[in-house]
């Protein structure tokens, strides 16, 4: 964190792209990851196999993406 | 992604943060049945309570776009976009009655209500801490614990619901100030200068 001292100058812009960037891929790579589910018509709590593994990526996805985004 | 990560190390914020993270939204919550007893004598709701959900959220929502969005507006807007964003994150799961019970229509716009509240009191408790993403990560488990409450089990106990934590929302804003979302201890730069801020991804 820049203290009072040592102001650093942001770049909105650059910044913001990047925010946009985070929702845009998010919902879309959520959205790909619970078409399977939702077509499959099995209840969430009922899912097994690579469907559980799904919806388990689906619940860790927001943490994902920040992280392969920031990396 | 160092910076990221290392806002879950966080951990020195004082014991009662650790408190009000975890337990404020099931009091909360447990508010909301005071004033719909016939939610209370309900069936307790087999809620799918997800252990990976707070670790698996908060570095994407406060851990890296509440920060940003704190960088174009004060805490309390970036909270309610960030709210809002959140809540629609979760339409899919308004599929499944076990989970949200309530007819769509109704259900969904509390859910909103009631997830962009959660938003603006994570906003205060992770400004208030020094930006620890351990607190926010304990306050989402928080909402977790809550789970098993039957407040989404009738329309009457889910308005009690949004309201009380839209009266909760607005003393905390009181309090804390719609800019800065903190307490007065806290050491987080307020958001009318973002020109202080660090220019880190």
């Amino acid at each position: 964190m820049a203290s009072r001292a040592d102001p650093t100058p942001v770049h909105p812009p650059q910044s913001a792209i990047w925010l946009l960037a985070f929702f845009v891929v998010l919902y879309v790579a959520t959205a790909a990851a619970w078409l399977p589910i939702l077509r499959s018509g099995n209840s969430l709590l009922a899912a097994t196999g690579p469907l559980a593994l799904v919806s388990l990526l689906i619940t860790v996805m927001p943490s994902l993406v920040a992280i392969v985004l920031s990396a | 992604m160092r910076a990221l990560l290392g806002q879950a190390a966080r951990w020195r914020f004082g014991l009662p943060w650790y408190v009000v993270a975890l337990v404020l939204t099931v009091a909360l919550d447990l508010i909301a049945l005071l004033g719909s007893p016939a939610a209370a004598l309900g069936t307790v709701q087999a809620q799918l309570v997800l252990p990976f959900a707070p670790l698996g959220e908060e570095f994407g929502w406060r851990g890296y776009a509440l920060p940003r969005l704190q960088r174009f507006m004060g805490a309390l807007p970036a909270s309610l976009v960030l709210g809002v964003i959140w809540a629609c994150w979760h339409l899919p799961y308004f599929a499944y009655p076990s989970i949200h019970p309530l007819p769509f229509g109704i259900g969904f716009p509390l859910f909103v209500v009631v997830i962009t509240c959660e938003s603006v009191l994570a906003t205060w408790i992770y400004n208030s801490t020094g930006g620890s993403l351990l607190a926010t990560i304990l306050f989402h488990k928080g909402i977790h614990l809550g789970d098993p409450i039957p407040v989404e089990s009738t329309v009457t106990s889910a308005i009690a619901q949004a309201v009380v934590f839209v009266v909760a929302v607005v003393v905390v804003v009181a309090l804390a100030g719609p800019s800065r979302l903190a307490g007065r201890r806290s050491h987080v730069l307020p958001a009318s200068r973002p020109e202080l801020r660090t220019a880190s991804g």
